[in-house]
């Protein structure tokens, strides 16, 4: 049962005039319109979320479209628990956890083959030790746990709240502190680090 | 316990980090070709349902968000012009070549100008308990919780379906409220000996199907009746009542989609073990069904689930097999999935 009203398209309303939280109430009466505005709107900023999660570049276009599916089949369980963005952002992290597991899962097949597949790594003739700090940086986040690294790429990157991230989650607020709390003692020793 | 907030400088270096990371956002012909690749995509899920043989239950489940597949693209139209009059709470959706345009209304007022319809659009105004269809328009809609509370015509004819009430036209001028008698003409079947209407024949519009060839006695068929409010269960979310529902809608033509309909409802309530049965006694009884396919590979996924890999592989094999190109990378990435589960030698 829906227990909050939606606020739907309004006097001769177009979809670049609606709400997010409105297109998303649109697209659980299948409106593509909606979903396409959803799209339009945020499309680079959740292709930006999945990059900073550690999605594979090659990877991310495919879990931006999965996201915005994932938005269309889920529209009727939004019910304003937190902002359309932030919800949305819920999703990508969802779908970006399990393609993190699904290639660990690669990896430990390919390893156990003897060919487990390298990060490239791209130097540049200069500046090597901004290079140093990015590698260190790109390690440090390799090595954070999924559930730190949404934490800390939404609050402190995406600026959403904490009480916003935990209800997208599905989490208590203080998890979501935990959380942060952790990522940044990790990346801070990290960046914060003399390079070698 | 407050949200910990960061302090300024460690958020601007975090992000002059993130920064430095080799980020290219998508050029915007590229974000062009995945925005149609996934409207393409959600289309493919359809959200109403059109049985073959009996339109009018198309137009009842117009509105559903529900995972079927359309068989053909459908450029969308819109013809309606829709006025707000006291801050309604309606949804518009565009039509398509069989999709009629949709205005769901659940509270408040609209005013409504509809243009000339074009061979096979129709435009339909739906709240919970009726229908108002149009032949080119202009007319006011009032519901209230969701029931259909009067409809005023100022230019044009709209024929108002109301459960339980034979259909009725509405013509300029006139008026039709629930609770007195009509003064406009009603539908008959066949109609009485009246002069020539040269107004009656739409032409070129979507002439309004009524089933059977209305009459007041012909009592809607249960199963028609139960298969549509599965469908309005499922677009409310009610998943558990839709399957229930199909059940008893699974009989004579509407058999095969009304099974089709349970598994998925039984999969979105979540009670997995009754979906899968159901899937598998769809995939038995329509081997080469319409929908084979696509339930293969639902299957396939709560196998896989389950563990039973191998059962999951042979499912999403029989998937692969479609001519969606949504069912068959669905299947790929199933069996993706099982190949990254293999156990090492």
């Amino acid at each position: 049962m829906i227990t909050k009203i939606v606020p739907f398209r309004q006097i001769e309303g177009r979809a670049e005039e609606m709400s997010d939280e409105a297109l998303v109430g649109a697209c659980a009466f299948s409106d593509r319109a909606a979903l396409a505005a959803l799209f339009d709107r945020h499309h680079l900023r959740v292709h930006r979320f999945l990059f900073r999660m550690g999605v594979d570049r090659h990877e991310i276009e495919d879990l931006l479209q999965e996201t915005f599916a994932g938005v269309w089949t889920s529209a009727h369980r939004y019910h304003q628990q937190a902002p359309a963005l932030t919800w949305i952002f819920g999703i990508a992290a969802n779908l970006a956890r399990n393609h993190a597991r699904s290639r660990e899962r690669r990896n430990h097949a390919l390893q156990a083959l003897g060919d487990l597949p390298r990060e490239p790594i791209e130097r540049a003739d200069d500046a090597a030790e901004k290079r140093e700090l990015l590698q260190q940086l790109q390690a440090e986040l390799t090595r954070l746990p999924h559930d730190r690294r949404v934490a800390l790429v939404m609050c402190d990157l995406e600026g959403v709240s904490g009480n916003d991230a935990a209800r997208a989650l599905g989490v208590r607020p203080g998890t979501i502190w935990r959380w942060l709390h952790q990522a940044r003692k990790s990346l801070r020793a990290a960046l914060e680090e003399e390079p070698r | 316990m407050r949200h910990p907030e960061p302090d300024r400088a460690w958020t601007a270096k975090l992000e002059q980090a993130f920064e430095q990371l080799p980020y290219e956002p998508p050029s915007a012909e590229r974000a062009q070709q995945i925005r149609t690749a996934l409207l393409t995509t959600v289309r493919d899920q359809p959200v109403r349902r059109t049985p073959r043989a009996l339109p009018f239950l198309a137009a009842a489940a117009a509105i559903a968000a529900v995972a079927f597949l359309l068989p053909r693209p459908e450029p969308p139209f819109e013809r309606g012009r829709i006025v707000d009059e006291d801050g309604a709470s309606f949804v518009h959706a565009a039509g398509g070549r069989t999709q009629p345009e949709i205005v769901r209304l659940k509270d408040g007022t609209l005013r409504l100008r509809v243009q000339k319809l074009a061979e096979g659009e129709r435009f339909i105004v739906e709240t919970d308990d009726a229908e108002v269809e149009v032949r080119g328009t202009m007319f006011t809609v009032t519901a209230k919780h969701g029931a259909l509370e009067r409809v005023g015509v100022s230019e044009g004819r709209v024929e108002v379906r109301s459960r339980g009430r034979p259909p009725i036209l509405v013509g300029a001028g006139e008026s039709w409220h629930p609770r007195r008698p009509p003064a406009v003409v009603r539908l008959e079947s066949p109609p009485p000996k009246a002069a020539p209407k040269p107004k009656a024949k739409p032409k070129k519009r979507a002439q309004v199907v009524l089933h059977p060839k209305p009459t007041p006695t012909t009592p809607e068929p249960a199963e028609e009746r139960a298969f549509r409010d599965a469908w309005s269960a499922f677009a409310r979310g009610d998943m558990s009542i839709a399957a229930d529902l199909f059940q008893e809608a699974e009989r004579g033509e509407l058999a095969e989609d009304a099974r089709y309909g349970r598994a998925l409802a039984l999969q979105r309530a979540g009670r997995l073990i009754e979906a899968q049965a159901e899937m598998e006694r769809y995939l038995a009884l329509h081997p080469h069904g319409r929908r084979t396919p696509e339930v293969a590979v639902a299957l396939g996924w709560i196998l896989l689930k389950a563990g039973d890999l191998e059962s999951a592989r042979q499912r999403f094999e029989q998937g692969r097999a479609s001519k969606n190109e949504r069912v068959r990378h669905a299947a790929e990435r199933g069996l993706r999935e099982l190949d990254a589960r293999a156990p090492s030698p």
